[in-house]
C-alpha cells in the first residue's frame, strides 16, 4: 500500500506540474493587451509603456516566462496581479475562503442527503414518490445553474424580501458584531447560493447511489437476508451501504471539477466573493498572473481530489488492492 | 431638450447654494446616516495617482482625498474662477504662465498631520514618474511646481491657456508625503498604506472586505464642515441586474444610470425616487480611417466620406436612443456629452433618411446589389462592416444590435465583434477593425479632445485615437479654442466642424438617472466625479432606517 | 417515467421539429419592429424582447444553433475520445503510453478553466467554431472511459480466444474490442449532449458564448437578466427549452444504457 501510495503521489505531482506548465503556456500565447487593465482608456507614452511592461513581466518569451514562473513558484511567489496591483498569493488567499465554504457545504449536503435519497429510492422502486424523485433528478440535472439562481433571487430576495440578494455577508453589520450575529448573517447569505449549488448537482449522487444500491440488492446474499425476514431498512444498512460506496468514491474524485464549474457560475450570480468570480474576471481582463495563480490552485485541488478518491477506493474495496 | 439642460443646471446650482451652508446644529453628536452604493469591481488600492485609472476607483478615492478645488455647478472649465476652493484656500495669477496657490491651513491628514506644500511636491514627483503611468494630458502642459513656503507653491505652465487652473486644480490630489516618502514607487500598491490609506477628505478609510465592499466613516474634524452622512459603503457588484435587484430589495441606496426598462418597478417602490443629473457619458460608433491591418492605406469602405454620411443617415438615432435610454438622452452631432453643455450643444439629426435615398447615395459611391443577395457590393466585394466593442458593455451591445438591424434594411451587412476588453483593445491599437463602438466618460474639459481626435494622437501607437482620425482643420480650430481668447465659442466651432466631417455615428448623450432611497435630502450628483458632494447629503429627520443609527 | 424511452424520445422529437421546422414558420428573429417587451399574444406567441424581436422566432432559431452546437461538439469529443481511448488501452506501444499520459494531463486541467481561457482569448465565436472548441475540450473524459473499457475487454474470453486464433492485434482492436468499448462511450456522449447545452448556456452567461446576433438559448437567458422584472417570459421561455433538451438527452442516454448494458441495472 505505501509503495503504491508513493507511486500514485509522484504521479499526481507530475500531472499537476505538467498541467500547470501547460496552462502557463496556454495563457502566454493568448492574444490581448494586458496593459489595457492598468492604463484603462488613458493614453501613455513609450517610456511609461516600457516601464510597466518591465514591471509586470509582459514582454518575455515563452521559455523565459516558464522559467520565471517556475523559479517564483518555488519561492511561493506567483507574481503581481495586474487588476489588483498586489501579489497573486495575497489575492488568492483573500478569495479562497468563501469558495471553500460554499463548496464544502455543497459536498456535505450532496453526500448525506443525496446518498440517503438515492438509497431510499433504490428500496422503494415503482412507488409514486420514487417517480417524483426520479423526475426531480432529471429536471434538476437539466436546469442551468445560473437560471436556478436567478429565479431564486427573484422570488425569495426581491419579491418576498426574506433573504439577501447577493454577497457573502452584510456590509452593514459592524466588524465587531458578536459572533452569533455574524454566523446568522453568514447563514442567511448562504441559503440561496447553497440551494442553487445543491439543486444543480445533487441529481448525480442520488442516481449513482440508487443504481449502485440496486445492483447490490440483486446480489444473492441480500436476497437471502431479505428472505430471512429482515426489514428492507436493516438490509440496506447492513448489506447495501458499504459495497455501494465504491462508485460514490469514484464520484468524489470527479467531484471537484464539477464544483469548480458550478462555483464560477453561482458566484457570478450571487456576487459571491470567491475564486470563481475572481477567475472569471481575471480571464476577461487578461490578468495573466492571476489566471495562472487561480489555475494552479484548481489543478492542485483536482489532483488532491483524485488522489484522495483513489486512496478511499482501496480502503472501501479491498479487491482493488491487487497491483 | 434645452429646457432639460436648463433644469439640470438649475438643479446643480440649487445643490451648490444649499451646500454653501453646511450642516449645522449637531456638532458634537456622532454623525448618523448611511449610504450604500455599488461599484462594478473591487478597489484593492484605494489611493489616487497609483491606483487604477477607473471611475469606480475614483468613486472611492474621491471621498478620501481632496482636490485643490472643484468645478462650479455649470461644470465650465474655463477661467481662473472655474473652481471653488477645496484643499487650496486661494490662488492668484502671477503671469500668463504661472499660478500661485495657498493651501488651506485647516487641512489635515486623518492621522492629524497638516497638509503642506511638501505633500504637493511629493505627489507631483510621483505623477511624472513613468512607473506610475499617470495621465499624460495632465502632466504635459505643466513645466513644473516650485515650493514657495510651507503652504504655498507656484505651478508653471509651458504655454498660456484659459484652463490652467482647472488642469492643475481639478487633477491634483495630494498624497501624504510623510507616510509614503520612504516607500519605493513600485511597492506603494503592495504597501501597508495602500491597504488602509490615510487621506484628507470628508471620509476616512474604515475597512475593506475583499470582493465584497469598502467601508468609509465620516471624519468629524473635516475642515470644510462636519459631514452629514456618517458611513458610506461601496458594495462590489459586477452585474447590473444584481445591482438593480439590490436596489429593489432595499439593500442598495443609490443606483446610477437606472435602466428605462426598470423604471416601472422603481417607481412602484414608495421609498425610491428617481432624480436626473448631468452626465459626461457619450456613445458613438467611430469609423476607422485606415485599412484594417494596413494603416498606411485609407479604409477601403469607410475612407469614403459619402459612404460614412450614408451609413449615419441610415440610422434612426432618435429611435435607438429612446429604445435604450427612454427619453433621457439626446442625439449629439459631435462627441459632446451633457456635461459639456456650457458649450452650446451641436445637435445631430434624430430621424433616418428614407431607405431609397440612402441606397441612392450608396449607389453613387459604387455600392449596388448586383448579385441580388440583399447585400450591396462593389467589384464583387460585399459591403461588410464589423462593429467592435467589449463583451462587458451591455449598452454598446444594445446599440450595435440596433445599428446592425437598421443597416441591414438598406443592404449593409454589419457583424458584431463582441470581444473581451484586452483582446478588443489589442485589435483597436493595431487598427484591425471597421467601427469602434465607443462609450466615453468625457473629461470635464474639451482639451482632452487632443488625446483622441488630433493628428498627433493619430500617429501615436497607444493613444485613444484608435481610428487614426486626422483632420488638420479640426486640429487648428481646437488649438485656437484652447489658447484663444474665447474658448467657449472656439470649442463650439471645432465641434461643429467635427460634426460636418462625419468621423463617427454619434449615438447618444444620456442624462444620469439616479434611482435612490427617498430618505436622502440635499442630494447632488456630479458628472465626471459623481459623489463629490456625498458628505453633504442628509437623511430626512424621522425617515431614518435602522442602518442610519 | 424512466422505464421507457418514449418520454425522452418524444421530447427530443418535438425539439428537433422546433429546430427544423420552427425557423420556417417563425418570423425573422432579427426584425426589430414589433415594439419592445410585449407580453405573449396571438401576433407574438411568446412575446417580444427588449429589441422588439419575436421571442418564438429566436427560440426556434436558437434551437437550431444550440442543438447543432451540442451535436457537433459531442461527435467531435466522441471521435477523438474513443480513438485515443482505444489506442491508449491497447497498451504495449510508446504511442499508447503517451496517449494515456496526455489524457491524464488533459483531465488535470478543469475544463471550464481551459474553456474560459480559450474563449477569453478568441472572443465570441460563430456557432460552429464554438462547437469545435467545446468538442475538443470534451474528449478526455470519454477517452478515459473507453480506455478503461478497453483494458477490461482485453481480458474478456472472446477477445483472448480471438487472439489465440492468431488474429493480428490491430484487427482484434478494431473488430473485437472497439464495438464493446464504444457502448459506454456512446451512452456518455448522449449524456454529454446535455452537458454541452448547459456549458454553452453557462459560457454565454459569462459573456463568453456564441457571437450575436445568432440566437442561442444561453445568450437569450443572458440577455433576459436585466428584464426579469419587466418581462419574465424572456427568461422562462429559453430555460424551459433548455430543460426540455437536457432532460430528453438524459432520458435517452439512460434508455440507451438499459438497452446496451442491461446488466448494470
Amino acid at each position: 500500500m505505501t509503495g503504491w501510495l508513493a507511486r500514485r503521489s509522484v504521479d499526481a505531482v507530475v500531472s499537476a506540474a505538467a498541467a500547470i506548465l501547460l496552462l502557463v503556456a496556454l495563457v502566454h500565447v493568448m492574444p490581448g493587451d494586458p496593459l489595457a487593465v492598468i492604463l484603462g482608456d488613458r493614453p501613455a507614452d513609450a517610456a511609461t509603456v516600457a516601464r510597466l511592461r518591465e514591471r509586470y513581466g509582459i514582454d518575455r518569451s515563452l521559455p523565459q516566462a516558464l522559467g520565471d514562473f517556475a523559479r517564483g513558484a518555488v519561492r511561493g511567489d506567483l507574481g503581481i496581479a495586474l487588476s489588483e496591483q498586489r501579489p497573486v498569493t495575497t489575492v488568492l488567499r483573500e478569495h479562497v475562503g468563501p469558495t471553500l465554504l460554499l463548496g464544502s457545504l455543497t459536498l456535505l449536503i450532496n453526500f448525506t442527503v443525496g446518498l440517503a435519497l438515492g438509497l431510499w429510492w433504490a428500496l422503494h422502486p415503482g412507488t409514486m414518490r420514487s417517480r417524483i424523485v426520479s423526475a426531480a433528478t432529471v429536471v434538476g440535472y437539466a436546469l442551468p445553474t445560473f437560471a436556478i439562481g436567478m429565479v431564486l433571487v427573484w422570488i425569495f430576495a426581491v419579491e418576498l424580501g426574506w433573504l439577501p440578494v447577493a454577497g457573502s455577508s452584510d456590509p452593514l453589520l459592524p466588524a465587531d458584531a458578536p459572533l452569533s450575529q455574524a454566523v446568522v448573517d453568514r447563514l442567511e447569505h448562504l441559503v440561496l447560493p447553497l440551494t442553487t449549488m445543491v439543486m444543480a448537482t445533487i441529481a448525480v449522487p442520488i442516481r449513482q447511489q440508487r443504481s449502485a444500491a440496486r445492483a447490490v440488492a440483486a446480489q444473492p446474499w441480500v436476497r437471502a437476508a431479505r428472505a430471512r425476514g429482515l426489514s428492507p431498512v436493516v438490509v440496506a444498512w447492513r448489506h447495501c451501504w458499504r459495497p455501494a460506496l465504491t462508485p460514490i468514491v469514484t464520484l468524489l474524485g470527479l467531484w471537484l471539477p464539477m464544483l469548480v464549474s458550478g462555483a464560477v457560475l453561482v458566484e457570478s450570480v450571487f456576487a459571491w466573493p470567491g475564486l470563481g468570480t475572481l477567475l472569471a474576471e481575471a480571464t476577461v481582463n487578461r490578468d495573466v498572473p492571476l489566471v495562472i495563480g487561480a489555475g494552479v490552485l484548481l489543478v492542485i485541488a483536482v489532483q488532491l481530489g483524485s488522489l484522495l478518491a483513489d486512496v478511499l477506493y482501496r480502503v472501501v474495496d479491498p479487491a482493488q488492492r491487487q497491483p | 431638450m434645452i429646457q432639460r439642460i436648463i433644469l439640470a443646471c438649475l438643479l446643480g446650482i440649487g445643490g451648490m447654494i444649499s451646500s454653501a451652508t453646511p450642516a449645522i446644529g449637531q456638532s458634537n453628536a456622532a454623525v448618523r446616516g448611511t449610504v450604500v452604493l455599488a461599484i462594478p469591481a473591487d478597489v484593492s488600492v484605494p489611493v489616487p495617482v497609483v491606483g487604477l485609472p477607473y471611475t469606480h476607483v475614483a468613486d472611492v478615492t474621491d471621498q478620501l482625498f481632496l482636490r485643490l478645488g472643484f468645478l462650479k455647478s455649470s461644470f465650465r472649465t474655463v477661467g481662473d474662477d472655474a473652481l471653488t476652493p477645496m484643499l487650496a484656500r486661494s490662488w492668484r495669477r502671477v503671469d500668463s504662465l504661472t499660478l500661485a496657490f495657498e493651501l488651506d491651513p485647516r487641512a489635515m491628514w486623518h492621522d492629524g498631520a497638516p497638509v503642506t506644500t511638501h505633500d504637493v511636491m511629493f505627489t507631483w514627483r510621483l505623477m511624472v514618474n513613468p512607473a506610475v503611468g499617470a495621465d499624460h494630458a495632465v502632466i504635459e502642459p505643466i513645466a513644473g511646481i516650485d515650493s514657495t513656503g510651507v503652504r504655498t507653491f507656484r505651478v508653471r505652465f509651458r504655454r498660456a491657456f484659459a484652463e490652467q487652473l482647472y488642469l492643475i486644480g481639478f487633477n491634483l490630489q495630494p498624497l501624504p508625503a510623510h507616510l509614503l516618502e520612504r516607500v519605493p514607487v513600485d511597492s506603494i500598491t503592495t504597501s501597508e498604506y495602500a491597504s488602509a490609506p490615510v487621506g484628507n477628505g470628508p471620509f476616512r478609510f474604515e475597512r475593506r472586505v475583499p470582493g465584497e465592499f469598502v467601508e468609509l466613516r465620516a471624519y468629524p474634524a473635516f475642515f470644510l464642515g462636519k459631514p452629514t452622512i456618517g458611513r458610506v459603503v461601496f458594495r462590489v457588484i459586477p452585474n447590473p441586474a444584481t445591482r438593480l435587484n439590490l436596489l429593489l430589495s432595499g439593500e442598495l441606496d443609490v443606483l446610477e444610470y437606472a435602466p428605462p426598462s426598470a423604471m416601472a418597478q422603481i417607481r412602484a417602490k414608495r421609498d425610491l425616487r428617481v432624480v436626473t443629473f448631468m452626465s459626461n457619458l457619450v456613445l458613438y460608433g467611430r469609423f476607422n480611417t485606415r485599412a484594417p491591418g494596413d494603416t498606411s492605406r485609407p479604409h477601403p469602405v469607410l475612407g469614403d466620406r459619402a459612404v460614412r454620411d450614408a451609413l449615419v443617415s441610415a440610422l434612426d438615432r432618435g429611435v435607438m436612443a429612446e429604445r435604450i435610454y427612454g427619453r433621457n438622452a439626446s442625439v449629439p452631432g459631435a462627441v459632446q456629452s451633457v456635461s459639456w453643455s456650457w458649450i452650446r450643444p451641436v445637435r445631430g439629426t434624430a430621424g433616418a433618411t428614407s431607405r431609397s435615398a440612402v441606397r441612392a447615395a450608396l449607389a453613387k459611391a459604387g455600392w449596388r446589389d448586383s448579385d441580388g443577395d440583399g447585400i450591396l457590393d462593389r467589384n464583387g466585394v460585399p459591403l461588410r462592416i464589423g462593429l467592435l466593442y467589449p463583451e462587458t458593455s451591455a449598452v454598446r451591445h444594445d446599440f450595435a444590435l440596433q445599428m446592425q438591424a437598421m443597416w441591414r434594411a438598406v443592404g449593409i451587412d454589419a457583424h458584431l465583434e463582441r470581444l473581451p476588453g484586452p483582446v478588443g483593445s489589442e485589435r483597436l491599437n493595431a487598427g484591425r477593425f471597421d467601427v469602434e463602438m465607443g462609450s466615453v466618460n468625457q473629461d470635464a474639459s474639451p482639451m482632452s479632445l487632443t488625446q483622441s481626435w488630433s493628428c498627433a494622437s493619430a500617429r501615436e501607437a497607444r493613444s485613444s485615437n484608435k481610428t487614426r482620425w486626422c483632420n488638420p482643420e479640426f486640429d487648428r480650430l481646437l488649438a485656437n479654442a484652447i489658447t484663444g481668447k474665447d474658448p467657449v465659442a472656439g470649442y463650439r466651432v471645432a465641434l461643429a466642424h467635427m460634426a460636418r466631417e462625419t468621423p463617427a455615428a454619434f449615438l447618444a448623450a444620456p442624462y444620469n438617472n439616479i434611482a435612490l432611497h427617498s430618505r436622502f435630502e440635499n442630494v447632488q450628483v456630479w458628472p465626471v466625479k459623481a459623489w463629490t458632494s456625498l458628505w453633504q447629503w442628509r437623511v430626512r429627520r424621522g425617515a431614518e432606517l435602522p442602518r442610519d443609527r | 417515467m424512466t422505464r421507457t424511452p418514449w418520454g425522452g424520445a418524444a421530447l427530443a422529437a418535438a425539439l428537433l421539429a422546433l429546430a427544423v421546422i420552427g425557423p420556417w414558420i417563425a418570423p425573422d428573429p432579427l426584425l426589430m419592429e414589433a415594439g419592445t417587451l410585449l407580453p405573449p399574444s396571438s401576433a407574438h406567441l411568446l412575446g417580444t424582447d427588449q429589441h422588439s424581436r419575436d421571442v418564438f422566432a429566436r427560440l426556434a432559431h436558437g434551437a437550431r444553433v444550440s442543438l447543432t452546437v451540442a451535436g457537433v461538439a459531442v461527435i467531435i469529443a466522441l471521435v477523438i475520445g474513443s480513438t485515443v481511448g482505444v489506442i491508449a488501452g491497447a497498451g504495449g506501444s510508446v504511442l499508447s503510453a503517451s496517449l494515456r499520459r496526455i489524457t491524464d494531463l488533459a483531465l488535470a486541467l478543469p475544463r471550464i478553466v481551459v474553456l474560459m481561457v480559450l474563449l477569453a482569448a478568441l472572443g465570441t465565436l460563430p456557432p460552429l467554431t464554438f462547437a469545435m472548441i467545446i468538442g475538443v475540450t470534451g474528449w478526455p473524459a470519454i477517452a478515459r472511459l473507453v480506455r478503461g473499457e478497453t483494458l477490461r475487454l482485453r481480458q474478456a474470453e472472446y477477445v483472448i480466444a480471438a487472439r489465440a486464433l492468431g488474429a493480428p492485434p490491430p484487427r482484434v482492436l478494431w473488430r473485437e474490442i472497439l464495438p464493446g468499448a464504444l457502448a459506454p462511450a456512446i451512452i456518455a456522449a448522449t449524456l454529454g449532449v446535455a452537458d454541452a447545452i448547459l456549458l454553452e448556456a453557462g459560457l454565454s452567461f459569462l459573456g463568453l458564448g456564441i457571437m450575436a446576433p445568432a440566437p442561442s438559448w444561453g445568450g437569450m437567458i443572458l440577455e433576459s437578466r436585466d428584464y426579469l422584472h419587466a418581462a419574465p417570459w424572456l427568461l422562462l421561455v429559453p430555460v424551459a427549452a433548455l430543460v426540455a433538451a437536457t432532460s430528453s438527452a438524459t432520458l435517452l442516454g439512460e434508455a440507451l444504457r438499459r438497452f446496451l448494458q442491461p446488466d448494470t441495472q
